[in-house]
């Protein structure tokens, strides 16, 4: 199978001291602080290739590094050691808030935005009318994303990121906003560019979800690559891990 | 590659029209704002100096115009990185596509500021010297100026969050205590004119108030000092970038 994403021996650290230090202040202050700050390994030697027209679906506890690594696909975060290679063009979707600037209108919004996913403003003018009606904007196109609804920033985000023409999706747990008909309406857009051979990689809580819509599940914990395979078998290994470890927990109180 | 710097271009548009969108007279802000500055500073600084209105304002103009451009240019590249979240947490855009938004947005701003001083120039019958055709020249060094000292403020910035206020006294003292705010003469003795001699900010007016006030062409030495300036700037700010960059998102 070709390749559209490959990933060879990345590893994305941060020391916790990041978390803490935002002045000049508290790091005059750290200097005479002789304890060492923890390294927090995000990503740790991850190797993995996605191939053209694979769905693909992440799961791990939380910290596990599904975020990251959605990220290091999508090149926002640049990898500490290793390298990726995109060969098709990467579409991210990751969160809401992310990718509006809150002044400026959903139509300018659209032309910003688009041009980072690839998408010339001529196209985007072209592509407009069919965003917002997806999108059911309306006449709040042309109003400051700050004034947007949850659910309408949702819509207007899944709406283009699926009329650009990617060649390769990313999503954060984006499919579980907005109401339940705009979740209806999202995910039968998605299955129609599955079927359309895009690449998919999805990061999600929800199991089943994973499972009815990918064809290959990725587990991931503390960084590291646990299993990397068919969805049934991962799952499986998945929920016996997730039961196991609730047992464990469970048993000192119970 | 290529929409990606469609997206520069259209981020620096939106910056300066959100500047005074909702304002009553928009856009026009944009060249009203600098000019009425510019003639109310000119005004009170005169007033102050008892000195000759006119001769000073073209003075004091000449060095102001690209000083506010630098100031004003530096304080908005700042916190650009570190405010650019609302994109590079969401989608692949190389981080100093901000710091340079914001410089091309104050670009206009300097443009409106330099029209100002050549429309006070007119209207204060000062003679127009053969010398001024090289100010495009003296514009561009400006630019590298302000770019270089830009990135190095937005790349640190992203992990100091409170170097703005030590930022604007350092730029408040490099204005007061430069030929920019007062004139040579003003510095007798051997301490000021070694710090005349020292203080590179005094070579970069140098450009703009020789051939708008004195009439002459910078020195070779003005050049030299401003373009050393602005290379050491520019290859210091990029060496913090390409160095921390990877390390920004962390940051946000």
């Amino acid at each position: 199978m070709t390749p559209a994403l490959e990933l060879h021996d990345v590893s994305v650290w941060f020391r916790d001291t990041n978390l803490r230090h935002r002045s000049l202040k508290q790091a005059l202050v750290h200097l005479f602080d002789r304890r060492q700050p923890a390294v927090v390994a995000a990503l740790d030697r991850v190797s993995l290739s996605i191939g053209e027209g694979q769905s693909v679906g992440i799961i791990g506890r939380n910290g596990a590094g599904k975020s990251t690594l959605l990220r290091v696909l999508g090149q926002i975060i640049i990898p500490n050691r290793g390298r990726l290679v995109a060969h098709r063009r990467v579409v991210p979707l990751l969160s809401l808030g992310v990718g509006f600037h809150p002044e400026m209108t959903g139509r300018e919004n659209c032309y910003l935005v688009g041009t980072l996913l690839g998408f010339p403003p001529a196209l985007t003018t072209a592509r407009l009318p069919s965003i917002a009606e997806f999108a059911e904007m309306g006449e709040f196109l042309d109003t400051p994303v700050k004034n947007y609804s949850s659910g309408m920033y949702a819509r207007l985000a899944f709406s283009l990121v699926t009329e650009v023409e990617p060649e390769v999706l990313l999503l954060d747990e984006i499919l579980s906003v907005g109401d339940e008909f705009f979740q209806r309406k999202s995910q039968e857009r998605l299955q129609q560019l599955m079927r359309r051979g895009v690449t998919t990689v999805i990061v999600s809580h929800n199991l089943d979800y994973l499972v009815s819509q990918c064809d290959r599940l990725i587990w991931l914990d503390q960084g590291k690559l646990v299993a990397d395979g068919a969805v049934a078998e991962v799952a499986r290994a998945y929920r016996d891990c997730l039961g196991h470890s609730d047992r464990a927990v469970a048993a000192p109180g119970s | 590659m290529q929409t990606q710097r469609i997206f520069l271009l259209l981020h620096t548009k939106d910056l300066v029209r959100l500047r005074f969108r909702g304002a009553c007279l928009g856009l026009a802000w944009n060249i009203l704002q600098p000019a009425l500055y510019l003639m109310l500073l000119g005004f009170v600084f005169a007033v102050v100096n008892q000195s000759n209105y006119a001769d000073f304002v073209v003075y004091l103009f000449a060095g102001l115009v690209p000083w506010r451009f630098f100031d004003q240019a530096c304080s908005a590249m700042i916190d650009s990185i570190a405010s650019s979240a609302v994109f590079t947490r969401g989608f692949r855009v190389p981080y100093f596509y901000f710091p340079a938004s914001e410089l091309g947005a104050q670009l206009i701003d300097f443009l409106a500021s330099f029209l100002t001083l050549l429309a006070l120039l007119l209207l204060f019958k000062t003679p127009w010297h053969l010398q001024m055709l090289i100010l495009p020249l003296s514009v561009l060094v400006w630019l590298l100026l302000t770019a270089g000292a830009g990135l190095c403020l937005s790349v640190i910035f992203v992990f100091f969050r409170d170097i703005r206020p030590i930022v604007q006294m350092g730029l408040m003292l490099a204005l007061f205590s430069s030929t920019v705010f007062f004139k040579p003469a003003t510095l007798s003795g051997r301490a000021g004119q070694i710090w005349l001699t020292i203080n590179p900010v005094c070579y970069w007016a140098a450009l703009f108030q020789k051939p708008i006030y004195y009439g002459v062409w910078p020195l070779a030495l003005d050049w030299t000092v401003s373009l050393a300036s602005a290379a050491v700037l520019i290859l210091l700010g990029t060496a913090l970038y390409r160095s921390l960059r990877h390390k920004f998102y962390f940051y946000f």
